[in-house]
């Protein structure tokens, strides 16, 4: 019974977090932010889902399966995430209004810890 | 060319193929046997030709396994903090977002870990990896105060320090 309540509670938490990620494709502004929708929300809600679905089944060919499923959803999900956002940063896609650059790779921050190595 | 530790390496192999073979057939029939035989031997032989990374050998220790299980447990309460961070700016009405682009430099040597940082970085609060050539790191952040967490994020710190005890 609290294994099913449990079960219960995880998969609706993962339909949740999938349905955010469908919206927050629909209401994002640009191509990036879509990603991150996408890249976060669509891992952990497939997490949760998977979860309870080995709660409910409890067997360990199936869950050894579906923990599988649960690497391969880790591992696939950021790179075709990163992949997605080079190709559209390669193409030069806008990004929206109001961005901000912070570029750190020739900040003052960095060369100062040079400096300190150096003398 | 096949030294003893090549030998033992194989036999290794074999047994982990053997054992994921078990797991996921859950028979002791002799036919899922004799094909979980043959395709294991096949995938070993073929494998020990293959080298990576310029032949280097993969060492690990059992200090590193316990810093990259630590690592991995802080990844995914990150995951979580992202996906709730991520599911209160997508459901507000004002769609709060701040986005930009960060470029920083990542202190990590080895093409295994950028990768796995890269990754992680996808996957946690409110930043992408957008592009990493060497050490430039290109990130998308989704509000102001997550693209400065990039630039001194502690699970950087962390895969230094199983990058430092593999060499």
């Amino acid at each position: 019974m609290i294994k099913h309540l449990a079960a219960m509670i995880l998969m609706g938490s993962g339909f949740f977090f999938l349905a955010v990620s469908a919206i927050g494709l629909i209401r994002m502004p640009d191509v990036y932010n879509r990603m991150h929708a996408l890249g976060k929300c669509d891992t952990l809600g497939n997490w949760l889902l998977i979860l309870g679905l080995i709660l409910v089944i409890g067997d360990l060919t199936s869950a050894a399966k579906m923990a599988l499923i649960i690497i391969l959803v880790a591992l696939i999900n950021p790179v075709m995430t990163h992949l997605l956002a080079k190709t559209s940063y390669g193409l030069g896609m806008d990004l929206v209004e109001g961005s901000y650059l912070l570029d750190d790779y020739t900040s003052p921050k960095v060369n100062e810890e040079r400096g300190e190595q150096k003398g | 060319m096949a030294g003893r530790k090549d030998i033992r390496g194989a036999i290794l192999i074999f047994a982990l193929l053997m054992g994921f073979w078990l797991l996921l057939s859950a028979t002791l029939h002799w036919q899922h046997l004799l094909v979980g035989t043959v395709l294991s031997l096949g995938i070993t032989f073929t494998w020990s030709r293959i080298k990576i990374g310029g032949g280097r050998r993969t060492s690990f220790s059992l200090k590193q396994t316990g810093l990259m299980l630590y690592y991995l447990l802080c990844l995914i309460w990150e995951v979580l903090k992202a996906n709730i961070m991520v599911a209160l700016i997508v459901l507000n009405p004002r769609l709060p977002v701040s986005p930009g682009i960060v470029i920083t430099r990542t202190a990590l040597k080895r093409d295994l870990m950028r990768a796995l940082y890269a990754n992680s970085i996808t996957l946690t609060p409110g930043t992408i990896t957008v592009d990493l050539e060497d050490d430039r790191l290109v990130v998308h952040a989704i509000t102001v105060p997550a693209g400065h967490g990039v630039l001194d994020w502690y699970l950087s710190d962390q895969a230094k320090k199983i990058e430092g005890e593999g060499s």
